[in-house]
């Protein structure tokens, strides 16, 4: 008798990767009718949310063929700077259709070791995960994403709302209900926390470490990162 | 100017026919490398708009049977592909000596990208 033809994690990836053709189908589409009708607005957003939606999937897909050894993610030196430039680009038209504007303060956090798409995709989880969070009053949002050091420790890059505080706890209750609970950031969020779950599972691939960091007044999601010595002496 | 496209995806390759026809630009639709071979045999196109995942073929086989023919060997090549610039395993140097101008992944890439490219690629 045949075997099963493949393990649930092979069907989920396979069905990861098939996903993708009609989010891209449905993101390319609205935009050429947006280009055609000029209905900005409605158009953009599912655009937009299509392409989102892709993002998720390229992060779920990165971390799951790392996990299995398919792929690996060699560090090298990079700054992070333009990593939040990008993040903060590819979520941009997102972050408009929620009256949220995103600002990137890159600092003296000094150059790193990481996989540069890995890096980029967990950092895209994270705000995106920000994003989801119900702001606590009405109004415009800013989001915030920083690179910086505090005195010896290693560089972080990390994703804040001013307007919002986020404790250890928060996350250790969504790790403790992801996968369980349709809510596993509680009332802060809407969503099951994936972007999260995937961001933290990126961050293990890059030998990063999520955990809630406070700087400035401000507490979010950062990444602990391995400072690179080698780019610094260049 | 005549682009080739390249595209397995029936519903996605019209979307894309309709955006580079927007700027100005005559579009043959092949659906797998042994039509886009045909396809250019017909009418020699100015660029190449290639998706990498082929059915049956691999994209990087089909560049080196185009690249094999002399009359298309300056002709620009741009990978429009859900698989990305890491994934196809063609480092930097061997694009350039196959000659891509570029490699959008697709997911990430809109249309006005694409575009933009194009018109770059036939400047």
């Amino acid at each position: 008798m045949d075997q099963l033809l493949a393990t649930p994690e092979q069907i989920l990836g396979s069905l990861a990767r098939e996903l993708k053709h009609p989010l891209a189908y449905i993101a390319r589409h609205a935009e050429l009718s947006a280009m055609e009708n000029g209905d900005g607005v409605a158009l953009s957003a599912i655009a937009a949310s299509a392409s989102d939606a892709l993002m998720l999937i390229d992060g779920y897909l990165l971390s799951a063929r790392s996990e299995y050894g398919q792929l690996q993610l060699p560090l090298e030196p990079i700054g992070l700077g333009s990593i939040l430039y990008d993040v903060a680009h590819s979520l941009g038209q997102t972050a408009r259709d929620q009256d949220c504007a995103i600002e990137v303060v890159a600092g003296h956090a000094g150059p790193v070791m990481a996989h540069g798409e890995g890096l980029r995709a967990a950092l895209t989880c994270l705000a995106s995960q920000m994003l989801l969070c119900d702001p606590e009053e009405p109004g415009p949002r800013i989001i915030r994403l920083s690179a910086y050091k505090q005195y010896a420790h290693d560089p972080i890059a990390a994703v804040f709302d001013p307007a919002l505080d986020f404790s250890q706890k928060d996350l250790s209750t969504a790790r403790r209900l992801q996968g369980i609970s349709h809510m596993a950031l509680g009332s802060r969020s809407s969503g099951s926390g994936v972007h999260l779950a995937i961001a933290e599972s990126l961050a293990q691939s890059i030998g990063a470490r999520l955990s809630v960091v406070r700087h400035r007044g401000m507490s979010g999601f950062g990444l602990r990162l391995i400072k690179s010595d080698q780019l610094q002496l260049i | 100017m005549r682009v080739l496209l390249v595209e397995p995806a029936d519903n996605l390759g019209k979307v894309i026919v309709q955006a580079l026809e927007r700027v100005g630009m005559t579009i043959d639709h092949a659906r797998s490398a042994q039509q886009a071979i045909s396809l250019a045999d017909a009418n020699k196109p100015d660029a190449v708009v290639l998706e990498l995942a082929l059915p049956g073929h691999n994209g990087v086989e089909f560049l080196h049977e185009f690249r094999s023919h002399a009359d298309w060997n300056e002709v620009p090549i741009i990978f429009y592909s859900q698989i990305s610039a890491e994934e196809c395993g063609l480092n930097a140097e061997q694009r350039q000596s196959l000659g891509i101008t570029a490699h959008l992944y697709k997911p990430t890439s809109s249309l006005k990208v694409l575009q933009t490219t194009v018109q770059d690629a036939l400047a």
